[in-house]
């Protein structure tokens, strides 16, 4: 039988028992919703696969010990998230250390490092418009908080319900949906999408 | 005017309407949800827009793990089947944060030390030693250290003070987290973000 047609958990207890291609499955099955729901989280390509092999390096020495509590799919999650939300907090305090040390030398705008927001669209001329368009929704995605965009990630790069959202990042549904709700509307701002239908019945 | 973000006046755009979208409403529910949307502006354009941006969303052009970081990984999981072994051939550590610690150059060990010491969290992380590689095993005195790092730029103890200050604020989320979950060597790992920040700093000093 094909490794791809396993289960999760097949997978693992194959892996366990010495198959190393299991694993590589594994990661396959995984790769678009890890790897995008990490992107979206750090908004630079170099950090998500630094933080996607730390992911999965992570799950690999954790296998022995795993006990499935949960779907494999939430767990994997939970750790890019982790490592994810901490990737961001580094950031964060080095940008202020950073500041702090800008400001004791000489003034030079040495290390002050933001959020990269990765900006391949080199628009060719047939395509500027739909280029601009999705040029806009992704700096409008980088500027969500990050509450919000995990939400939209999640929902929509790691096809998680709202439910599931909720259980990953420890709240409410409520409190999901009431996120992903403001996220859709900076977005609509954002993106000038009219929500007044412009004739009415 | 209506504001789909900002609460909206109907709770079915609160409670119901982006489950529709994700197809969690129970078939009763949809039925009931379905007729409401009929009348219901809220939801409507709630569900309208949900659909417009998933759609945006969707175009996106997508990037994808390089072909390294899969080779990589691979190698682990191979490495790691046959025997069980925790710490690559290639001389990157598997157990921590592989791509965070390999960063780290020689001269920071001292600066790891100190911000071990800092955190005072030697004794956790002897609990997971064994298979690690983390280079804090093999300093013995690291707090004499730190004076030289500390001379070699004065900078470097407000960095270590605020980055440990920020530690501890992180550790402290930390918690739940371990008490929850399988992670291991939570702590270790965190030092090694934590010094892998010192030696960002460090870096950008001395090559200044
Ligand atoms: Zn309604």
């Amino acid at each position: 039988m094909e490794p791809a047609n396993h289960s999760d958990s097949e997978l693992i207890s194959m892996f366990l028992d010495g198959q190393a291609a299991a694993f590589d499955t594994l990661v396959r099955r995984y790769e678009r919703q890890v790897f995008g729901f990490i992107f979206g989280m750090v908004q630079n390509e170099a950090l998500a696969n630094d933080l996607f092999q730390e992911t999965f390096v992570r799950v690999l020495n954790a296998l022995p010990d795993y006990r499935e509590r949960g779907k494999f799919a939430s767990w994997l999650l939970g750790i890019a998230r982790n490592l994810a939300l901490d990737a961001l907090r580094k950031r964060r305090v080095e940008s202020r250390i950073f500041r702090l040390e800008n400001r004791t030398t000489n003034g030079e705008n040495v290390g002050a490092i933001q959020p990269e927001i990765p900006d391949e669209v080199e628009s060719q001329a047939d395509m500027v418009e739909r280029e601009e368009w999705l040029a806009r929704m992704r700096e409008a995605l980088a500027e969500l908080p990050v509450e919000q965009r995990e939400v939209v990630y999640l929902r929509y790069e790691a096809d998680l319900t709202f439910q599931q959202i909720a259980d990953l990042t420890g709240v409410s549904i409520n409190t999901a949906l009431g996120r992903m709700r403001y996220a859709l509307n900076s977005l609509r701002k954002r993106m000038n999408i009219a929500t007044e239908p412009s004739t009415n019945d | 005017m209506t504001d789909t973000g900002e609460a909206p006046a109907c709770f079915r755009t609160r409670y119901d309407a982006l489950r529709y979208t994700s197809g969690e409403l129970s078939a009763e529910e949809r039925v009931t949800f379905e007729a409401h949307l009929e009348h219901c502006r809220e939801c409507a354009w709630l569900v309208d827009d949900e659909r417009t941006i998933r759609g945006v969303f969707g175009a996106l052009p997508r990037s994808s793990p390089s072909a390294s970081v899969r080779a990589f990984i691979s190698q682990q999981a191979a490495a790691s089947a046959s025997g069980r072994e925790r710490v690559s051939s290639s001389g990157r550590t598997a157990r921590l944060g592989t791509a965070l610690v390999t960063r780290i150059p020689v001269w920071a060990w001292p600066v790891a030390a100190a911000a071990i010491l800092l955190l005072g969290v030697s004794l956790t992380f002897q609990r997971d030693a064994p298979t690690t590689a983390f280079p804090g095993d093999t300093l013995s005195a690291p707090v004499a250290l730190l004076p030289d790092v500390s001379e070699a730029n004065g900078i470097q103890i407000a960095s270590v003070a605020e980055t440990t200050e920020a530690s501890t604020r992180i550790r402290t989320s930390r918690v739940r987290a371990t008490a929850s979950d399988n992670y291991l060597d939570e702590d270790v790992v965190e030092l090694a973000d934590r010094v892998e920040t010192l030696a960002l700093i460090f870096d950008e000093e001395t090559t200044q």
